[in-house]
């Protein structure tokens, strides 16, 4: 049976916004404590809000879990709760064994004195004996890789030392209980692997908590994911469902804000536009196709393969792209353009510029052109569209530029589809900041000297 | 936090001799540390009192304070006087900005916070050990001996210690709060020195002599510096002595209590 090393019960901890209540609550608090006042301290006074509440957690040793959530949602407060900095003003927490955080690396590091001296403040801090600390020193030293300077005034140290001397320390205190908080993003890449690699290995040995803004991360060595949203639990279970969710979240916030940012830049822009009218005294512009530009553009849409129109794109569908268009005559050889972008930057184009003219003549009247796309190879994201038509020459617009911004999200599913099997599939290919994703194949060359 | 008033003390005595290795750790970091980039490094520890002093004995030296008749000479009478007053003020001093110099230690990581007490405690004593060792041949060059008793009774300056760090443990969490605490500590002991019969005698006729009876410093600081020039306490002081180191007691137990309950508060806000 597991060792259960944390258990958090119900926890909620409450903040007040304004400096001066925090300071007379503070004050209050302190003197009802001192003459041991019994102090409701589960019901929240004028000003205060619950920073976090109704938190449940259980940690075993062996087990790594992973905090999640957007900044100020209460994953420091949480931590700052387990290892003892704050107590909760509701519910309890009930621990064994020695909590180390991993959270202000350094912190105990005196900058005149010595990397040696301050190994053992460090150390002690961290609630090592003198004696442990000894039997350690050299591996500690070995880790943090600081070689001649072990005996160097801390200060002069570059902050990769610096922070490898402290991470070396931290690492070697061998807690039971291990606190990690955004600490990883610190050093090169390769300290930083070491680091994980040193972070797996205690996991096996420890109850771990991460921090982490980066889902990655807390993938990979998290097989519980808590995620917090302005101090309440939204999700609490295995981590790739939870990541998952947190994603697809995060996806919609994003989305929600660039719907507003759009409406916004759109009401500004109707605005202009009728001060202006209201300038030229009630002029009436009429909406005219004139001869310069005989084409309208009316509308854009991603269909499947069957021409049916689509929400999202599943990652690498076949697809139709179809544009509706209104001529006020017959057109000679148009050149169409569809250009697909990833927040402004261009991805690709399905171009006449290059394809040469498909259609001899284009009739006058209403109609669509398709252009079809076998296994779209964009990765999953938000994708924006710009339609422009030029002339048989290729340098006149003959219709509008449309652009359709977040036209079309290319999502995951169907992913399984492609027989991707690596553990971090969905994580990875969801984060990378690849637009594209081309069929591949690898294969291992035997090499002259390998055995045969 | 409701735990009985028993168990508070000895969960308190237990957290004190478990922080004591990582206290000590601490001294030695403040301590040498803390004479490096330094021109007069230790030496400070006899330059401050002496910098208080030497004013009054040019002053006294030319009959402009007239101080009565002192049984010793004024500038062994004052500067042992000022060596004791600045222990008191240079241990409340020093452990007023402990918290705030300890920055993200108190609020990042957790550990037995009186851990941070052990250093200004133990940078005071070896501060007083340096005064003292000055203080020997000042006492030759004036050729004064003192009682044979000296070293002995130089043990009745630890209920002052006891109040100080009293003291100082409340100014540490007001200090963790408010960042001009040791400022106003400063000129308030400043003051507090020059209202306590440090560098003067005082007579219980005048309404200083009245007022200074009910001044725990004079009791805790003033007399230990008579024991150790004249061998004994002045008359009628001795039981208003125990009645102070009593009162010292309750300072320290009452600070330590504090220290312990709102330092969990203060971590909280800082």
């Amino acid at each position: 049976m597991a060792e259960r090393l944390l258990d958090v019960e119900d926890v909620g901890k409450k903040y007040a916004r304004e400096l001066r209540r925090v300071m007379f609550y503070g004050a209050v608090d302190i003197l009802r404590d001192y003459f041991q006042v019994p102090t409701p301290s589960d019901r929240l006074r004028s000003g205060e809000f619950w920073a976090l509440d109704g938190v449940n957690l259980k940690v075993d040793r062996g087990q790594c879990i992973g905090l999640i959530g957007a900044n100020g949602s209460g994953k420091s407060t949480l931590l700052k709760l387990v290892s003892g900095i704050f107590m909760p003003d509701k519910g309890r927490i009930r621990k064994r064994g020695r909590v180390s955080s991993l959270v202000e690396i350094g912190a105990g590091f005196h900058p005149l004195l010595t990397g040696r001296e301050n190994i053992y403040i460090y150390g002690q801090i961290l609630g090592m004996t003198r004696r442990e600390i000894s039997q350690r020193f050299d591996a500690i030293v070995d880790y943090a890789d600081i070689g001649d300077f072990l005996d160097t005034p801390v200060k002069h140290y570059s902050s990769g030392m610096f922070v490898r001397l402290g991470f070396a320390v931290a690492i070697h205190a061998e807690p039971d209980i291990l606190l990690i908080d955004e600490v990883l993003a610190v050093g090169d890449a390769a300290f930083r692997a070491k680091c994980m690699s040193s972070i797996s290995e205690a996991i096996k040995r420890t109850a771990v908590i991460l921090v982490s803004h980066s889902m990655a991360q807390i993938e990979s060595l998290c097989g519980t994911a808590l995620w917090l949203n302005k101090g309440s639990v939204v999700q609490y279970g295995d981590s790739r469902n939870v990541v998952n969710a947190y994603l697809n979240w995060q996806e919609e916030l994003a989305q929600r804000a660039a719907a507003r940012d759009e409406i916004e830049l759109e009401t500004a822009v109707f605005d202009a536009a009728r001060s202006y009218l209201e300038g030229r005294r009630g002029k009436v512009v009429e909406d005219s196709a004139d001869a310069d530009t005989p084409i309208q553009l009316s509308s854009f849409e991603v269909c499947d393969g069957d021409g049916q129109p689509l929400e999202s794109v599943p990652f690498g569908s076949s697809v139709i792209l179809r544009i509706r268009y209104k001529a006020s005559r017959r057109i000679h050889r148009p050149l169409f353009n569809i250009r697909v972008d990833h927040e402004g930057s261009g991805v690709f184009e399905a171009s006449m510029l290059i394809d040469g003219p498909i259609f001899k003549s284009l009739p006058a009247g209403n109609g669509i052109v398709e252009c079809a796309i076998e296994h779209l190879p964009l990765t999953p994201k938000t994708y924006g569209v710009t339609l422009f038509v030029r002339s048989e020459e290729g340098v006149i617009d003959i219709a509008p530029t449309r652009t359709f911004p977040r036209c079309f999200k290319v999502t995951m599913d169907g992913i399984e589809k492609f027989g991707f099997d690596g553990p971090y599939r969905t994580i990875h290919l969801r984060h990378s900041a690849n637009l594209l994703h081309l069929d591949h194949t690898w294969c291992l060359v035997p090499s002259e000297d390998s055995a045969p | 936090m409701k735990a009985g008033f028993l168990a508070f003390w000895i969960q308190t005595a237990a957290d004190v001799t478990s922080s004591a290795s990582l206290g000590w750790r601490i001294f030695v970091r403040d301590f040498s540390a803390r004479y490096r980039q330094q021109a007069f490094g230790i030496l400070w520890a006899f330059l401050g009192p002496a910098l208080t002093v030497v004013p009054f004995v040019l002053l006294v030296d030319a009959s402009i304070l007239n101080l009565g008749d002192l049984s010793v000479p004024y500038p062994i009478f004052a500067f042992t006087g000022a060596v004791f007053w600045s222990l008191v003020q240079g241990l409340v001093l020093s452990c007023a900005v402990v918290v705030s110099n300890a920055g993200a230690l108190v609020t990042k990581i957790h550990f037995p916070r009186e851990a941070l007490l052990y250093s200004p405690l133990l940078i005071a004593m070896v501060d007083l050990a340096v005064k003292v060792a000055i203080l020997v041949p000042l006492f030759f060059a004036y050729d004064f001996s003192p009682s044979p008793w000296a070293i002995l009774h130089l043990l009745s300056i630890l209920p002052a210690v006891l109040f100080a760090l009293g003291l100082g443990m409340v100014a540490a969490i007001v200090g963790g709060v408010f960042k001009d605490t040791p400022q106003i500590l400063t000129h308030s002991l400043q003051a507090l020195m020059f209202a306590t019969p440090i560098l003067y005698p005082v007579s219980s006729a005048t309404t200083l002599g009245r007022i200074t009876v009910w001044n725990p410093f004079y009791y805790l600081v003033s007399l230990p510096r008579d024991l150790i020039i004249s061998g004994r306490f002045p008359e009628g002081t001795s039981m208003g002595y125990l009645v102070c180191c009593l009162i010292a007691i309750a300072v320290f137990l009452s600070g330590l209590r504090f220290y312990r309950i709102a330092m969990l508060r203060v971590a909280e806000r800082a």
